[in-house]
């Protein structure tokens, strides 16, 4: 009930903000990406764009060409002084940012985080989250047991390998404590086998998994888990002969998984959308600015975001608790939408 | 049940014999030649014979331990990984015979892959895109060694500033994307076997034993080591030491680029971070293989070993589920205890 | 060679030296250490390219960029440091840079077995007996090693032949075989320039002595001319100048380094 009232007075807030939009001035919203020019920030760019043109939002999307956090506060200290109405950032480092963060609050600009998170920052509004880490595991361990053991996936049977990137690398580590928690709490029949670190390229993605073929022949499901283990690992199933005959999956973005998902060589790969990200993330900065205290509802709720009602996969929530709004549940990837997206 | 087709690297022939360590006493008999016939094994030579001897002994200890390793497809996979890293070596090894050292190797290795990827995308002839590699890193070798060799700066220098000078290169050509999903035209090439060989090894080993008589039976290979002894005294000497110095590194260049070909055949992938750490893991393969870090002498056909050795020992840790990490402590620990052999041999015989 | 300077950073090293040498005729070349005498050989010999001044040769100038120029015009030299490559061998050392090689389908592919056996003759020329040729010439006797870079010059059949303490580390046996091996390319009518400390050995190999001080020539003359006392006093500089030679010699008009006539005029 409380949750129905809740829906209702942020309806009539946003119905006012569109309104009041068309009355007074333009609202701009920043948002500063990790590293511009690659094609995840591309699309997450886009996105924004797509927003800021429905809600009429002066867009600003600037960032370092380097993952670089000390160009990305001297980004976000240019936009304090040019006074944005809201500004976004996908964190590089939380303990530089945080005080700039405060700078902008105490400036009357309103800071929050989109793609990477610095949650122990007080300054920060909220975050724009774009699947939860717990949701991401999940739907790695839960499409390899369904297609193992279509009939009930708790009985799924087989052993599991990782070819990770970097071991220094905190949310791939994350990742895979969270798929191991969770084959280890619901799949008895699911082993983990291995988790190898084949740092940032495809050749020693490629070396790694070869090797986990040979040791364990009868592996049942190789996961690449970064981006950069992706053709690596895809072109050893290919050249062990192992397409259609051992799920492999991964993070991967389509661009990158599109090639061995259409071989066969890919089962399916987990992401989500960075185009709906951005848009989210426009939307939330516009509503923000416009004096919507999304951050201040108590309970947790469906969003409804004008323009995001066709896109697969988005379901947008607010969650009081983490103080974030959740795009959705993980996108699954596979051969029948890999070529719908380009990042 | 696994084949019992087993394979002996242990025949591969010793390779670099060259001269030696001996006692040797001023004797006044004029008898120059008569004790010519003994050919004492050169401390290049020693070091590869001790190599292969560590080489049988992890075979043996990894066969006892994972009954999928002594298996014609695990030897194949392994040489299957072996040929790029080779290469690297291969040149790796001639640069640091003549003293030097070429960090930017697999920076190179980057810059070529992305030219013969954007080429094949373009859809270029097979024959275009595969000459763009060595092309390629034969330029960018050129470079490095002109200013070793006519601007006299250290190549440990050189060689890190071009280092991220090509990584620079690298993201500015693709921009953070990668290329991606390139087409499968070097497929016959870079995945058939030959009497169960792949065919970028028996490449790789052709393109090194070619190199090993260039270094062995021409001029080539004396001018190289006299440069690593002393570059004054081989420049004394009438050695045109800075064309054979760019020689040398435009020859890495050149392999490297070959290599930059087979990685992108192979993978049909170029990533921004495309082989790094490599060049630290070719100079490891070409320690390994007996070639000296302080120049002077050394072996090319050596670094097939080296590289077999490097390629064994990862291969070993998977298969005995070692876990991951420590593939970077013994690669590392392998790195420093060659190098620290190296440098204590020559302690002991100076 | 005339008026040749040279300055390393402030340091100078010579100043306006000329220097004149005949075939058939052996030069001693004295002086203390840093007078300019190795900085001298190594102008000749194309490692240092002179700062001021010029070279001639049979009165034609010439100007050397590097060792191998300078062995083109037949100047062959065996350096106080031998320029040796250590951990290479015997052959290996004399052939370095000037390698015997046969013509293998269009390959300068090098002829082995030639060298050694050249290396043998070369050696056995010396009375320079080695175990093995296959030994890096680290393992070798300083007077082996010295023997080994003067192999290395001769084998270059040079009309000039510089040696820059070609005797410093060697036993007495083996420095008598240097000094009659010195005889012996007199006779064969080369030029030697002949560097050393050891003025016993210079008196008893040179035609002529010139003497250095502090990168000037300060003394020159006949051996029968002079006496030990006298040199030793010209490079301690108790004796300013000396000039023992016909000005025809000293004022020479071509300034050449090697002048048939003049080596004519010379000869006694």
């Amino acid at each position: 009930m409380k949750r129905v009232l809740w829906s209702i007075v942020l309806a009539v807030l946003v119905g006012w903000a569109i309104w009041g939009v068309a009355a007074e001035r333009t609202i701009s919203v920043a948002f500063i990406p990790q590293l511009i020019g690659i094609p995840y920030f591309n699309a997450m760019e886009a996105g924004g764009k797509a927003a800021a043109e429905r809600f009429g939002v002066n867009f600003i999307y600037q960032g370092p060409i380097d993952v670089s956090a000390p160009e990305q506060l001297r980004i976000f200290d240019a936009l304090i002084a040019q006074g944005v109405d809201a500004i976004a950032i996908a964190v590089l480092d939380e303990t530089s940012i945080c005080p700039a963060m405060e700078r902008a609050a105490a400036a009357g600009l309103i800071p929050f985080t989109s793609d990477s998170d610095a949650p122990n920052c007080p300054a920060r509004r909220l975050f724009v989250c774009q699947a939860l880490n717990e949701d991401l595991a999940r739907a790695i361990i839960d499409g390899i047991a369904i297609r193992l053991s279509p009939g009930d996936p708790y009985k799924a049977v087989g052993k599991i390998a990782f070819v990770s990137g970097y071991p220094t690398a905190v949310n791939l580590n994350t990742w895979m404590d969270l798929m191991e928690e969770y084959v280890n709490a619901k799949f008895p029949g699911l082993k983990i086998v291995a988790r190898r670190y084949a740092g940032g390229t495809a050749a020693e993605a490629y070396r790694q998994a070869m090797d986990l073929f040979t040791a364990y022949p009868d592996l049942a499901a190789i996961v690449g888990v970064p981006s950069t283990s992706i053709p690596g690992v895809g072109q050893a199933v290919e050249d062990a002969g192992l397409t259609g005959k051992i799920i492999y999956t991964g993070y991967g973005s389509p661009l990158t998984a599109r090639d061995y998902i259409h071989s066969g060589a890919m089962t399916f790969s987990v992401l989500w959308d960075p185009w709906a990200l951005g848009y989210l993330t426009v939307w939330v900065g516009w509503l923000l600015a416009q004096g919507v205290a999304l951050d201040q509802i108590p309970v947790e709720i469906e969003l409804r975001v004008p323009g995001l009602e066709d896109r697969p996969e988005v379901a947008v929530r607010w969650i009081p608790e983490k103080k974030i709004v959740l795009l959705g549940p993980p996108l699954i990837i596979t051969k029948e939408n890999v070529d719908k997206y380009d990042f | 049940m696994s084949t019992s087709t087993t394979f002996s690297p242990c025949e591969i022939s010793r390779g670099g014999v060259g001269d030696t360590p001996s006692l040797l006493t001023m004797i006044r008999q004029p008898m120059i030649r008569k004790l010519q016939n003994i050919r004492p094994r050169s401390t290049v030579a020693q070091k590869q014979v001790s190599l292969l001897a560590v080489i049988c002994l992890l075979i043996g200890v990894f066969s006892v331990l994972s009954p999928h390793f002594l298996t014609l497809k695990n030897f194949q996979t392994i040489l299957r990984n072996m040929p790029e890293l080779g290469l690297l070596s291969v040149g790796m090894s001639i640069v640091m015979m003549t003293g030097g050292i070429d960090i930017s190797a697999e920076a190179a290795l980057g810059v070529a892959a992305i030219l013969v990827g954007k080429s094949m995308l373009q859809g270029d002839p097979a024959w275009v895109s595969a000459l763009i590699g060595p092309i390629t890193g034969g330029i960018l070798g050129t470079i490095n060694g002109v200013v070793v060799a006519y601007f006299g700066v250290l190549p440990i220098i050189v060689t890190l500033g071009a280092m991220y000078v090509w990584r620079a290169v690298i993201f500015l050509l693709v921009g953070a994307r990668w290329l991606s999903g390139l087409p499968r035209t070097f497929d016959p090439l870079v995945k058939t076997f030959v009497l169960g060989i792949p065919i970028p090894f028996i490449f790789f080993l052709l393109i090194t034993m070619s190199l090993e008589f260039l270094f062995r039976k021409t001029p080539f290979g004396w001018h190289i080591l006299a440069i690593g002894n002393s570059e004054y005294s081989a420049r004394l000497a009438g050695v045109r030491t800075r064309r054979v110095t760019v020689g040398a590194y435009a020859l890495l260049g050149v392999l490297v680029g070959i290599a930059a070909f087979l990685y992108v055949g192979k993978h049909r992938n170029v990533e921004m971070t495309v082989a790094s750490g490599m060049s630290l893991e070719a100079i490891a393969a070409a320690v390994i293989g007996g070639t000296s870090i302080l120049g002077g002498e050394g072996s090319v056909i050596g670094c097939v070993i080296g590289v077999f050795f490097i390629r064994l020992l990862q291969n070993g840790l998977v298969l005995l589920g070692i876990p991951s990490i420590w593939d970077y402590l013994v690669l590392g620990g392998l790195i420093i205890a060659a190098i620290l052999s190296d440098l204590l041999y020559k302690r002991r015989r100076t | 060679m005339k008026k040749i300077s040279k300055a390393f950073g402030g340091v100078i090293a010579l100043r306006d030296v000329d220097f004149r040498l005949f075939e058939g005729e052996v030069v001693g070349l004295v002086g203390d250490n840093g007078a300019g005498k190795s900085t001298l050989i190594k102008i000749l010999s194309g490692v240092y390219i002179p700062d001021k001044g010029d070279i001639y040769i049979g009165g034609e100038r010439v100007e050397f960029r590097s060792p191998l120029d300078a062995w083109k015009y037949g100047i062959a030299t065996v350096y106080q440091e031998l320029a040796l490559a250590d951990k290479m061998n015997v052959v290996e050392n004399i052939f370095l840079g000037h390698e015997l090689v046969k013509n293998v389908l269009g390959l300068r592919i090098l002829d082995k077995r030639r060298m050694r056996q050249r290396a043998g003759e070369l050696l056995k020329q010396l009375l320079i007996e080695l175990k093995s040729l296959d030994v890096p010439v680290s393992k070798l006797s300083g007077g082996q090693r010295q023997g080994i870079a003067i192999c290395r010059a001769l084998n270059l059949e040079a009309r000039v032949i510089c040696m820059d303490e070609p005797t410093a580390s060697m036993a007495v046996g083996e420095s008598e075989r240097i000094l009659d091996f010195v005889r012996r390319l007199r006779e064969q009518g080369k030029a030697v320039i002949f560097i050393s400390h050891n003025l016993e050995h210079v008196f008893r190999v040179v035609d002529r002595l010139v003497v250095l001080r502090h990168g000037r020539v300060v003394g020159e003359g006949y051996v029968e001319d002079l006496d030990k006392d006298t040199v030793v006093k010209l490079i301690t500089g108790v004796l300013e100048n000396l000039n023992l030679l016909g000005e025809e010699v000293r004022e020479g008009t071509t300034g050449d380094l090697l002048d048939r006539n003049g080596s004519k005029k010379v000869r006694r």
